[in-house]
This record gives C-alpha cells, sequence and structure tokens, in this order.
C-alpha cells in the first residue's frame, strides 16, 4: 500500500524533499532535458527527455587528478569534488533501471568509482511511471525492469499514487494520506521476442541494420547504460603540471580499439555493431545475470538512421 | 632536451588564416620559446631561415609555383604538418574535382590572359604530392588544438588527431539534433575535434575537418533522404571543403602500386 499526494500540492512537495539541494527533473526549453530545476513551473512531465540521467552520476568529461610537480611533497592532487545532495524527479523507470546497471559495474567490490559514489549516495531517485509508453520505441516491457526508485509517482488525473521503494522514500512520505492501488505495468507497443542471442552471431538479419550504420555514436552517447570512457592526459608546456581527466568514449568508433603499436580489433562496422548488442544482452549477463539494456529505446530514436537493434533480433533465422 | 627545435609555417595557396590562428596561440608560444626556435614565421617576422624539424604547411598545391616552393619545403623540414583544411583536404580550391575545370579557368583566368603567375593547376591537399607527417584539419584549425600540437612537440608524445564524429561531441553537449529540426547537417559523417561548434549555434554541420575515415556516404544520403532533404544539397555543401575527398569516396582511387 502506497499514499496520495494531490497535484496542487506537487510543488510544495517537491520543495520540502529537495530543500538545501539541487532538485533535477525533466525541463522544455528547445526540446526536454534533465536540468537542475530553477522554477518549479518549468517541470515537464510530458514525453521523456533524450538525454539519459547518466551524466549526473559521471559526467560527460571529469577531471581525476591534477599534476604540479614543483609541489614535491604532493605532486598529485585528486580532484575533490563536493556535491549538493540531489533529488531527481521525472525519470522513468528505464532512467533508473539503467542506474542499477551502472551500479553494478562502478559500485562493484573490486572496482569501485568514487566519485560515481559520492554522486549515487547523494542523489534521490523519484520516478514517475509510463502511461502511456511515452515513445513509439520503447520495449521496456520486454526488459524485466525492477522496481528500482526512493518513490515511484504514478498519474492519478487529480493526484498521484506514490509508491516508496527504499526505506529513505518511506520517510519521506510518512505524513501522506494512505491509499490502495496497484500501479498498472508498462505497455510498449515494440517487443523484443528474445533476449538469447547467443546462436545468432553470424545471421544475415545483421546486415541490413549495419548498412545504415554512419558510426556517428549517438545511440552510445543516448545510452542509459553507455559510460565507456577514454582516459587522458594532458601536460602543460613547462612540463610540471598537467591533469589527468576522463571522457566519454564510444564503442561504435573505428578508433576505440586502438592499442599500441596501432592495431585496431574491430575494424569492421558490423562487428562494432554486433558488440554493443552483445555487451547488453550477452556479455553483461554473463557476469551480472541480467542485461545492460533498459528498453528505453533511445539508441533507436536518436539514430539518424533509427537503426533498431530489436528488428534485427525480431528477424533472426531459426 | 638541449637542441630548441627550429620550427617554422610557410604558406601556399590559401588564405592565410591558418597560420594567423598559430599565431593566437601567443601564450602558449611564449611559454614555450625555451624551447623552440620559431625560425620562419612570414606574418610576424621579417628575417626568416630556412631548415626546419617541424614544418607547418598551410593551404593547398594550386599552381606551379606551389608544387615547387612545397616539393622545396618537404626536403627542408623533418617533419611536416598540414595546417588547416586547405592544406588537409583541398578546400574551397579543390570544388573544381567536381566541375569542369577548363570552364572554371575560363571564366575566372581568362581576364589577365598575360599573367603566368595565374596559371593554375589542379588544386589538391598536399598529401597529393607530399610525405605529410600529421594533420591539423579545420577552417580555421582550433587554436587550442595547435598549442596541445605545440605541447606534444616539446614532450615528445605521439601526436595524435581527433578522430570521432562531430554527432559525438554534439551529444555530449546535449544539442537538440538538427536533423530532427529540419536542418540539413552533415555531422554524422565528418570528423569532430570542434567541439561540434557550429552545431551548437544551429548551424548544419559542412566537414572543415573532412570525413570521417569510414564515412558512410551511402546511408548518409539514404539518411538525407529519409529526413526530406536533397541529397544532391549534400554533395553541394561537401564540395566547400571535401570535393576531393568526396569524390575519392564515390570511387575509390585505383592502388598505384
Amino acid at each position: 500500500m502506497g499514499k496520495v499526494l494531490e497535484k496542487k500540492r506537487l510543488n510544495e512537495f517537491l520543495s520540502k524533499v529537495s530543500k538545501g539541494g539541487d532538485l533535477i527533473a525533466p525541463v522544455k526549453r528547445d526540446t526536454l532535458r534533465f536540468e537542475i530545476v530553477k522554477d518549479f513551473n518549468d517541470i515537464c512531465l510530458e514525453g521523456r527527455p533524450l538525454f539519459p540521467v547518466k551524466k549526473f552520476f559521471s559526467p560527460a568529461k571529469e577531471d581525476l587528478f591534477n599534476l604540479n610537480l614543483t609541489n614535491k611533497n604532493k605532486p598529485f592532487d585528486e580532484e575533490k569534488i563536493k556535491l549538493k545532495p540531489r533529488v531527481i524527479f521525472g525519470g522513468r523507470l528505464c532512467d533508473f533501471n539503467g542506474l542499477l546497471k551502472l551500479d553494478k559495474l562502478f559500485l562493484s567490490e573490486e572496482y569501485q568509482d568514487d566519485y560515481y559514489k559520492l554522486a549515487r549516495e547523494n542523489t534521490l531517485l523519484l520516478g514517475i511511471n509510463c502511461d502511456p509508453a511515452p515513445s513509439e520505441y520503447c520495449f521496456c516491457e520486454s526488459m524485466d525492469l525492477e522496481k528500482y526508485y526512493d518513490l515511484f509517482f504514478h498519474d492519478m488525473g487529480d493526484k498521484y499514487y506514490i509508491e516508496a521503494g527504499s526505506e529513505k522514500g518511506k520517510t519521506l512520505i510518512i505524513d501522506l494520506e494512505d491509499y490502495d492501488f496497484t500501479i498498472p505495468s508498462i505497455k510498449c507497443e515494440k517487443k523484443l521476442y528474445t533476449k538469447d542471442i547467443s546462436k545468432y552471431y553470424d545471421d544475415s538479419a545483421w546486415d541490413k541494420e549495419n548498412d545504415k550504420c554512419l558510426s556517428c555514436g549517438k545511440c552510445t552517447a543516448h545510452c542509459t547504460t553507455c559510460l565507456c570512457f577514454d582516459m587522458i592526459d594532458e601536460l602543460e608546456a613547462d612540463v610540471k603540471h598537467g591533469k589527468r581527466f576522463k571522457e566519454w568514449d564510444s564503442c561504435q568508433f573505428l578508433n576505440f580499439t586502438e592499442v599500441a603499436g596501432g592495431a585496431i580489433f574491430r575494424k569492421d562496422r558490423i562487428n562494432r555493431f554486433k558488440h554493443r548488442i552483445y555487451h547488453k544482452l550477452q556479455y553483461f549477463r554473463e557476469k551480472f545475470d541480467m542485461d545492460m539494456c533498459t528498453g528505453c529505446g533511445r539508441c533507436i530514436e536518436s539514430c539518424p538512421r533509427l537503426i533498431d537493434f530489436t528488428e534485427v533480433i525480431n528477424n533472426f533465422k531459426d | 632536451m638541449n637542441k630548441k627545435l627550429r620550427i617554422g609555417v610557410k604558406s601556399i595557396t590559401g588564405c592565410a588564416g591558418c597560420q594567423l590562428s598559430l599565431y593566437f596561440i601567443e601564450d602558449v608560444l611564449l611559454e614555450l620559446l625555451d624551447k623552440i626556435d620559431l625560425v620562419a614565421a612570414p606574418m610576424i617576422k621579417s628575417k626568416n631561415e630556412e631548415e626546419y624539424d617541424v614544418l607547418f604547411i598551410e593551404g593547398s598545391v594550386s599552381s606551379q609555383d606551389d608544387l615547387d616552393n612545397l616539393l622545396k619545403f618537404r626536403k627542408q623540414a623533418k617533419f611536416l604538418i598540414a595546417l588547416g583544411a586547405c592544406a588537409s583536404h583541398g578546400c574551397m580550391q579543390s570544388m573544381k574535382h567536381l566541375m569542369n575545370e577548363k570552364e572554371v579557368e575560363k571564366d575566372v583566368y581568362n581576364k589577365f590572359p598575360s599573367d603566368k603567375r595565374l596559371k593554375p593547376i589542379t588544386s589538391v591537399p598536399i598529401h597529393k604530392h607530399v610525405k605529410v607527417d600529421f594533420y591539423i584539419p579545420g577552417c580555421p584549425p582550433n587554436n587550442e588544438e595547435i598549442a596541445q600540437v605545440f605541447k606534444w612537440l616539446v614532450q615528445g608524445k605521439r601526436l595524435k588527431v581527433y578522430d570521432k564524429a562531430v554527432c559525438h561531441e554534439c551529444s555530449l553537449k546535449e544539442n537538440y539534433c538538427l536533423l530532427d529540426q529540419g536542418i540539413e547537417c552533415l555531422g554524422p559523417l565528418m570528423n569532430g575535434g570542434c567541439k561540434a561548434l557550429c552545431p551548437d549555434y544551429n548551424h548544419p554541420c559542412t566537414g572543415c575537418r573532412g570525413m570521417l575515415d569510414d564515412a558512410n556516404l551511402k546511408s548518409g544520403k539514404e539518411m538525407l533522404k529519409d529526413k526530406g532533404f536533397d541529397p544532391d544539397m549534400m554533395i553541394k555543401r561537401m564540395t566547400k571543403y571535401n570535393a576531393l575527398q568526396f569524390k575519392e569516396f564515390e570511387k575509390p582511387p585505383e592502388e598505384s602500386k
């Protein structure tokens, strides 16, 4: 059982939960983006932003440490980030499931990313249900998403039904009125018929979509879970100062797999295309027992040729 | 490093904007003066020397004079860098590759038939005539990038040109895709490194940094058709910087060896 909140009290509620921190929500300017909200009236819950929320946890470009060889005692100075507490409101189930997958990678005991961890610990996730699906490219119904959020809102006309998904979430809505309701599951027109693609690496269905690929990297930049990055060292002219930073990269580029000596492992476009999908549906599952894809359809929607990997998979020959 | 690097800049046919961009990194140049000697810089020095460790060349080969000079420069330089769109890809001078060259020449040069210096040859980027060790593309090249190359040179690091599509940098900036707004942007086919400067200001990319090494031209044309544009428009837009590259993508030159 959850709680209920009248719509006219939404802004009041949001300002209460985000007090002393930042509220992040979809804001419509030329297009819809997740932004730090300055005016509550800017929040737009119609449609979903094409750009996912991953940037708040691992920005497109992030400094890691500074180098200063003139300081003998401390040549390396790690970049300390201070983060205000943040609340993301209006994320969809796919957005937050994307974080669930990234948590597996960046919060693992083996390889923990301190920057990512800090950002995750300081962020509350307030989701909203998709009813109807916000884009014709959505296929999350096929992707077994989990209830991964602190609070989840469902639009009921003049009020929101709210369900808590964490202890933190429960305390936020403790004062609200109880309400008995079951949130309907998300319905998508697009379906992915199978997720077991191991047998189909050489299927001819790959070719048709691959021929359209421009290798522009928009699919990976817009993906909720793609966070591959390049590590870059930059040295000043004096050869004493410098920094190391990371920047998002993409497996769809020719030179992504270039190694010392100049060898490139995935020279052919089709191998890059397949790698992206196999990573999402097979390699990640082998390690973490879940898919890396959330079915948000952003890779399709952002693609200049609308390349649709579900079409490939749904057209495999048995 | 004991010996200072002897660095020079030389021009053949172009607007000289690339050379100017190079001087815009004056603060970095000042910092580097104990490591480099700017031995030839015709725009800011009256006395210029020859023989270079590193030579930047701007402009494309568009006349016999250009060619003679370029061959001479190559002999004088240990390491040769093509600076800017003309030297790297041919730029506007090479638009003739998609036209009837004789007709263009007749229209332009017949006014001064007596001046032999104006006798053009087929305009090409410099790698068509000499070995080029590194490229800094762009029209004009980004001065931050030039500064980076100078730093790499004095540090002895391997130089690396940005080789990701314009769309990548544009997406990282969360720009609303111009193609979805009815503007015929060529970003998906073009080399970035410009931080998507033009699309960032709602101006379509026309590819001043050249086409991607593995640009999918066929799909690019389909894309423009799907979005309701005229694919021939793409050809016209591309000829601004990349006529020769475009032609070679359409019909790869036969291996000479």
